[in-house]
């Protein structure tokens, strides 16, 4: 008997042992398990701020979007190297489908960032509850906010989702107005919890007052009701914060700009260990990796507009300071002769055209031409990413939105004070009676290449005018008002159909 | 006394000239068919060790003249052969019995092996002495173009790249679409450790019912590879060499440098007329040489290979050991590929041969030294080679390479090549080892455990200086599976009538890969290279890296095969197989088959057809699967992503994200196959072959779908839906088409047809919807707009979808739009399918003549009809930068047509890439060693592989690599094909 036990216990042994597919895992951590530590319990909320790293470049395409769409940036064709489609023209000309790359990654990367807020907010409402984890599940909601803020000024309507695990297989969208709503009560609900300190990668009470302003400055555009007023009340606040202009026009945007006076909220690049942002290798130009002793070649892209750039006054320090142009040095000092036209490099900062090919175009112009951003700060030996950190709130585009209220809510004149401030830091000669289009003009000036051209045109009303290439005879096409928000992408709509239909 | 004399002269004389004939007698007879008594012509006579033979004449009847004391040998196709001593008989009759040797072959499947006649699935079966030879890179070569349905394709002709081998047909399409590889019953192994001199037979296991019983990874067939094995009491000592000259076989046509300066001078001309004080160096800059740059990076290779093995044996045991060394050249600057085999396969009965224990050891070492070419940067060497200017020399007045920035991304191969180290070594061990243990009378009980172990070691260093500060990176790679079946097989015949084979099993097989790497930048000595990482001084996040990962199958299967009469066959499998892999909720599946055979010429109703040997109908059924994906996709796991600064603190912490969406319902690709075959032998197999036909169906594709995002993390996930569909027709034939003494030919035949079409895309897709793939990037050519291949319900897999060009309008190509008219958007233009990189017809054609007795000619010709290759190389290089870049001829013509769009997808780069190869030809010699005790064999012979292909494609080569949902895509990536001139020697001691 008991050797039948033994005999049987043996099998059974055998048995299990024989049919065990359990999966090890080895270099993963089990979704059972996670978060494992303290330390990793700490870090929870961090997730949530990682999906804002790949907006600047094209891997989330948000950045360029904002800019390339605007009278003040754009990607020409150089003869064989960036026409890619179509893609960069399409952007400038207000000529993408359901389909462009731009219009898919954004989508991608800002849900990604939304979703990862979720999962990150479901995990930390598993967490027994305390007063640090409260904060900081009110800390991601604001992230998350930050995430939708983005998709209602590009998408218009979209599914707004609150949770990842109970979010509906195929969500509906929500109208605009109504995510705006959900935003602002959130946000104005969530501010005591949030910290009144100067972290710039934090989202500090100040990053949610500069976010409610955002929202209410644009909220005519967002729900057809303009929020003067308030939009007004929350940039006091964020004035009253601990930030101050910065001395030079220059400073906010040095490869150190960790601790600028000026940044509110941004994001913490790094060229080794957190990577996206390489504006400079596709705006300089081949050569500069000889001024900049850079260890890769650039690609000899993106530049200026030539109207843009023809608003800078002579006397204007920023446009040199924002600017590359004119002749090219190395680091030695001596002049780079370029590669194709075996003359100096002479750098004019006015495009020929948005679409040059070697037929119509010679090399000189098609290679060496538009001024080329030189506002962040590209340090000597950069590498293929900079670390400069990106700034999404800055102080002085408070300032002016500050003339912006003042004017909207009384006239004229009302905003002089604030947009002297930056004038005078420029070096131009100060303003009075300032109009609003003379507002618009300084915010391009001074805020170029920082992501706000598409949102400001809109708002003012001015997005789908002519301008240069955009219209003219050089292809193109103005006023059609549904590019103000770009098309569901296809990938999405196809995979989930519910994206078509109205909002609920 | 004059007898005694006589006789005493002749012994002297024999004595003193040995060998002379001095006293010959003849024999005359009759030879008969034992079985039905009739007569036999042409049967062979030979009187062994003497050069004397005949053959009988249309009577049966012979006359031979052969020295007294003789042996002749009666031999005949489709009869054993007879060896009968003369001693002084002048009359000989034999009665020679029928011996279909080809039935009776063994042939090896799934867990077995069988009687050829008994066979009831679609298997082939190639034997040693008819594979391929000439260079052979990988194993697998051997049998290209000698299997029907066996598709065996490479592209271009690189030693370091692979085989794809495509059986029947894809039966997927994110998933691997190999076959599974058994040796010496061990699956899983890579069958590049194998040497071909090693090798016995392949045979392949075609359709579901006999790949089946390999449960969950039999959907793409199964090949069974085993290797040689040594014979009791028959020493020998085997030496095969060869050495061969490898040359390109065909260059791609481009400028050159004078035709480039008569280009910019043309442009010159044009400039002056607005600015008259332009000279050439205002648009052009000369590099002063004329340089060939097709010429620069490739040379003749040199090829060899050595090969010993002895083998042997004794009544209760036997053994085979083998090592090959050889080493490949490739026709590219910076190629080459170094491997050395060992293996030794032992065999011992024991107990009065009731338990067989047998084993093999095998390692393999190979160094491989490789150089980028797949894509358009500033390594990749054809891209380098193609595009860079003519009148760039190699070397500056200084000896240093001649650099110079035309446009981005332009490098000097040469620099390149010489200068970048890129190399891996590996090591592989196979052992396995198996127990057979006949318990009762017709019972085995078997146990047969295998292990094999990769370790992969690789080296890159790119110095200071060349295109960036300096690189370099070493990584390990090992992959360790073990592997234990456990068998037990009854075979019984009851009443004499009823045959029964019963087979049960087990199987437990586990895979585990890990490895680690460290890479750096900033290389501050270039001696030591990355041999001391320690010299880079640039180290950061992301450059140490190190990972792990296991997967487990178990299965458990029984197959029955029973026959009445050996004329009424039945057969039926089922296993049931669970994967680490196949999400919670679908662990476990099961993979039935039935088969049926019929023996039809053994029927009465077929009377007595003398001339039909077999003929056999078979039909089968049988459900497979497919498990070939990456591990862990079922569950949710979080890895790690960044480093970066908590907003908070300021301190650095990483940040941990979903590796991808889970799915716990993930499971393997179930394909289900019917087959139907005839397999037939006549004139006494002079003439066999079989057709099969053959349907299938995979459902729930592995693939990668789109999932709504939001609200999912990312937009795709690994899932199972589609369906997919094969059928097609396969013949193969083979005969011995003349068979006399002088003059022996023997041909073998295969031809298939094989269509695919996607039933059903699958969910998330629309209908009507499109799956894009093979995406084309460049200079100018970065986008989604760039695809050639689309996956559409209810069309061929590989079906190139491009728009359709119309016309050229002031220089911009004009295609038909989709709403009907015409646009110059390539992102408005309407996509139609415009060919089919699926071949129409796959056709193999083995001939084996043998000449006199000692010439040996053999020559495989292989041929794809249908097949249709984008050429993307041609739409780079037709509208290139000139005069910076080198271009095609034809760019010249597109000139001066005044074209102006640049590179672009569209169906005029589409090619019928149809072609007739003459894979292998070979003369040999074999040298008369009846009279060397020492030596049994000695062969010499010259071979040529691919000594011609005869194709309309206007590119490099037109075969590509016949894998995976987007294939035969020629982008300045196709390593050429080479011609090589081989000449070696063969001999047996």
């Amino acid at each position: 008997m008991k050797k039948l036990i033994y005999i049987f216990s043996i099998f059974v042994i055998i048995g299990s042992a024989c049919t065990d597919l359990d999966e090890t895992i080895y270099e993963f951590i089990p979704d059972d398990k996670y978060p494992e530590t303290d330390l990793q319990v700490a870090g929870l909320s961090v997730n949530a701020y990682s999906g804002l790293k790949p907006l600047i470049d094209d891997e989330g395409w948000w950045f360029l979007a904002q800019e390339l769409s605007s009278d003040e940036f754009c990607g020409p064709t150089r003869d064989a190297d960036w026409f890619d489609g179509g893609k960069w023209m399409n952007m400038h000309q207000h000529n993408w489908t359901n389909d462009d790359e731009g219009v898919n990654r954004m989508w991608d990367k800002l849900f990604s960032g939304v979703t990862i807020s979720n999962i990150t907010l479901d995990q930390m409402n598993l967490l027994p509850p305390s007063d640090e984890i409260d904060a900081k599940i009110d800390e991601v909601e604001v992230v998350r906010s930050f995430y939708y803020y983005l998709l209602i000024d590009n998408y218009g309507d979209v599914p707004y989702l609150t949770s990842a695990a109970d979010a509906p297989e195929q969500p509906f969208k929500t109208a605009r107005e109504a995510i705006f709503d959900s935003l602002v009560t959130t946000l104005e609900g969530n501010l005591q919890s949030l910290k009144l300190v100067d972290k710039k990668y934090l989202a500090t009470r100040y990053m949610g007052y500069a976010l409610l302003a955002k929202l209410y400055l644009n909220a005519e555009v967002y729900t057809g009701t303009p929020q003067w007023e308030k939009a007004d009340a929350y940039i006091d606040s964020v004035l009253d914060g601990p930030y101050s202009l910065a001395t030079n026009v220059t400073d906010p945007f040095v490869t150190n700009n960790e601790n600028s006076s000026e940044i509110i909220f941004s994001i913490p690049f790094d060229e080794n260990t957190y990577q996206g942002f390489r504006l400079h290798m596709r705006t300089l130009h081949y050569h500069h990796n000889l001024t900049f002793d850079m260890t890769v070649g650039p690609w000899n892209g993106l530049a200026v507009t030539p109207n843009h750039f023809d608003i800078y006054e002579n006397g204007d320090k920023r446009k040199d300071a924002y600017f590359i142009y004119g002749p090219q040095y190395d680091i030695g000092g001596k002049e780079i002769i370029d590669g194709v036209t075996n003359n100096p490099l002479v750098i004019d900062p006015h495009l020929p055209a948005l679409y040059m090919t070697s037929g119509s175009y010679t090399p000189d112009q098609y290679r060496n031409t538009g001024a080329r951003v030189g506002k962040y700060e590209i340090k000597i030996g950069a590498k293929e990413n900079l670390s400069n950190d990106f700034p999404l709130f800055r102080l002085t585009d408070f300032y002016l939105m500050k003339a912006e209220t003042q004017i909207r809510l009384g006239g004229p004149g009302d905003g002089d004070f604030w947009i002297n401030e930056i004038r005078d830091r420029a070096g131009v000669e100060l303003w009075s009676g300032a109009t609003l289009d003379q507002l618009l003009a300084e915010r391009g000036r001074e805020l170029w290449v920082e992501g706000h051209r598409r949102q400001d045109l809109i708002r003012f009303g001015k997005f789908t005018n002519t301008w240069w290439a955009k219209g003219d005879d050089q292809g193109g096409v103005s006023g059609d008002p549904s590019v103000k928000i770009f098309p569901i992408p296809k990938y999405a709509s196809d995979a989930n159909p519910n994206l078509l239909t109205d909002p609920k | 006394m004059e007898k005694i004399r006589l006789t005493l002269i002749l012994t002297l004389l024999k004595i003193l000239i040995p060998g002379v004939v001095l006293s010959q007698i003849t024999v005359t007879g009759t030879v008969t068919d034992a079985d039905e008594g009739t007569t036999l012509p042409g049967v062979n006579i030979q009187a062994e060790n003497t050069g004397i033979g005949t053959i009988t004449d249309v009577d049966g009847n012979y006359s031979i003249t052969v020295p007294e004391n003789a042996v002749l040998l009666f031999s005949y196709i489709g009869y054993a052969t007879q060896e009968v001593e003369i001693g002084n008989r002048t009359v000989i009759n034999i009665a020679l019995e029928p011996h279909i040797e080809l039935l009776d072959e063994i042939i090896v499947i799934g867990y077995g092996v069988q009687k050829k006649s008994d066979k009831t699935g679609a298997v082939s079966q190639i034997k040693a002495e008819d594979l391929s030879g000439g260079v052979i890179t990988d194993a697998i070569q051997t049998i290209q173009g000698k299997s029907a349905g066996v598709l065996v394709s490479k592209k271009g002709g690189d030693p370091n790249e692979g085989f794809s081998v495509r059986i029947r047909g894809a039966s997927g399409f994110d998933s691997e679409t190999q076959p599974l590889y058994v040796v010496d019953g061990v699956p899983g192994v890579d069958p590049t450790t194998v040497a071909p001199e090693d090798i016995a037979s392949f045979d392949i296991l075609k359709d579901a019912a006999s790949t089946a019983i390999y449960g969950s990874r039999g959907s793409n067939g199964v090949i069974l590879i085993s290797t040689k094995k040594g014979k009791a009491g028959n020493f020998q000592v085997q030496l095969n060499m060869k050495v061969s000259a490898d040359q390109v076989a065909n260059r791609l046509d481009l400028l050159s440098a004078n035709d480039i300066r008569s280009y910019a001078q043309g442009l010159l001309e044009e400039a002056q007329v607005e600015n008259p004080q332009y000279t050439v160096d205002s648009i052009f800059k000369d590099g002063g040489a004329n340089t060939n740059w097709q010429d620069e990076i490739f040379r003749t290779g040199l090829s060899q290979s050595y090969n010993i093995n002895f083998s042997g044996g004794v009544e209760n045991s036997n053994y085979y050991a083998s090592i090959t060394q050889s080493d490949w050249m490739g026709v590219m600057e910076g190629t080459e590929k170094e491997r050395t085999i060992a293996k030794i396969n032992l065999t011992h009965k024991a107990f009065d041969n009731k338990l067989t224990l047998s084993g093999g050891l095998s390692g393999t070492f190979e160094n491989n030294d490789y150089e980028n070419y797949n894509g358009w940067g500033k390594d990749d060497i054809l891209y380098q080679a193609f595009s860079r200017n003519p009148t760039d020399p190699v070397y500056d007045e200084d000896g240093d390479y001649y650099e110079t920035t035309r446009v981005f991304n332009y490098q000097n191969p040469l620099a390149i090549i010489n200068e970048v180290d890129n190399t891996r070594d590996a090591k592989r061990f196979l052992g396995n080892f198996r127990a057979d243990y006949e318990i009762i009378d017709g019972l085995i009980g078997s146990v047969n455990l295998g292990y094999t172990r990769d370790d992969h070691e690789s080296y890159y260093f790119r110095p200071n200086g060349l295109i960036d500060n300096g690189y370099g990176k070493r990584e390990y790679k090992n992959e360790t599976q073990k592997l234990m079946d456990i068998t037990g097989n009854y075979i019984k015949t009851i009443n004499d009538d009823h045959n029964i084979n019963a087979m049960l099993g087990y199987s437990w097989q586990e895979n585990m890969d890990d490895g680690f790497m460290a890479q750096a930048r900033n290389s501050q000595s270039p001696y030591v290279g990355a041999n001391d990482l320690e010299t880079f001084i640039d180290v950061q996040y992301h450059d140490i890296n190190s990972w792990k990962s296991s997967s487990r199958l178990i299965g458990f299967f029984g197959r029955l095969q029973y026959n009445y009469k050996t004329k009424y066959y039945l057969t039926g499998s089922l296993r049931r197989d669970g994967s680490t892999k196949f999400g919670e909720n679908n662990r476990w599946g099961w993979f039935p088959t039935v088969a049926l055979g019929w023996d039809i010429h053994k029927e009465n109703f077929m009377g007595d057809i003398p001339w039909m040997d077999q003929l056999k109908l078979r039909a089968s059924y049988g459900v497979s699967g497919n498990q070939e994906f990456d591990e862990y996709q079922s569950q949710l796991v979080f890895q790690s992503l960044d480093v970066t600064t908590d907003p908070e603190s300021g301190q650095d912490v990483l940040t941990f994200r979903p590796a991808w969406n889970a799915n716990p319902d993930l499971k393997w690709e179930e394909t289900t196959e019917y087959n139907v075959g005839i397999d037939f032998a006549l004139f006494r197999s002079r003439l066999s072959g079989s057709l099969e036909v053959y349907y299938k169906k995979t459902k729930d594709l592995l693939g990668i779908y789109s999932v709504p995002s939001p609200p999912n993390l990312t937009k795709t996930k690994a899932g199972n839906s589609g369906e997919l569909e094969n059928m097609g027709v396969e013949l193969f034939l083979q005969a011995y088409v003349v068979d006399q003494s002088n003059i022996k030919w023997k041909t073998s035949f295969n031809i298939s047809h094989n269509q695919s079409k996607m039933l059903d895309l699958g969910d998330f897709f629309n209908e009507g919807g499109v799956r894009k793939e093979g995406y084309i990037s460049g200079r100018g050519m970065v986008g989604e707009e760039y695809y050639v291949v689309g996956i559409i319900e209810d069309e061929e897999l590989g079906s190139f979808y491009l728009p359709v060009y119309v016309t050229m309008q002031d220089g911009v190509f004009i295609y038909e739009s989709e709403t009907g008219g015409y646009t110059d958007k390539l992102s408005e233009a309407k996509r139609e399918i415009v060919g089919s990189a699926s071949p129409f017809l796959e056709i193999g054609w083995s001939n084996t003549f043998t000449l006199y007795k000692n010439w040996t000619l053999d020559m495989a010709f292989r041929s794809m009809i249908g097949n249709d290759v984008y050429n993307a190389t041609e739409s780079f290089f037709d509208n290139p930068d000139l005069p910076s870049l080198n271009a095609s001829p034809s760019a010249l013509e597109w000139e001066e047509k005044g074209r102006v769009t640049g590179a672009t997808v569209a169906d005029i780069y589409v090619e019928d890439a149809s072609f007739l190869r003459l894979d292998y030809l070979s003369l040999g010699y074999n040298f008369n060693t009846d009279n060397l005790n020492w030596l049994s064999n000695l062969k010499l012979y010259i071979a040529s592989n691919n000594l011609f292909t005869i194709t309309g494609y206007s590119g490099i080569d037109p075969e590509t690599k016949i894998d995976g949902v987007a294939f035969g895509i020629d982008q300045y990536n196709v390593y050429p094909k080479t011609r090589t001139f081989t000449f070696g020697i063969n001999a047996t001691f």
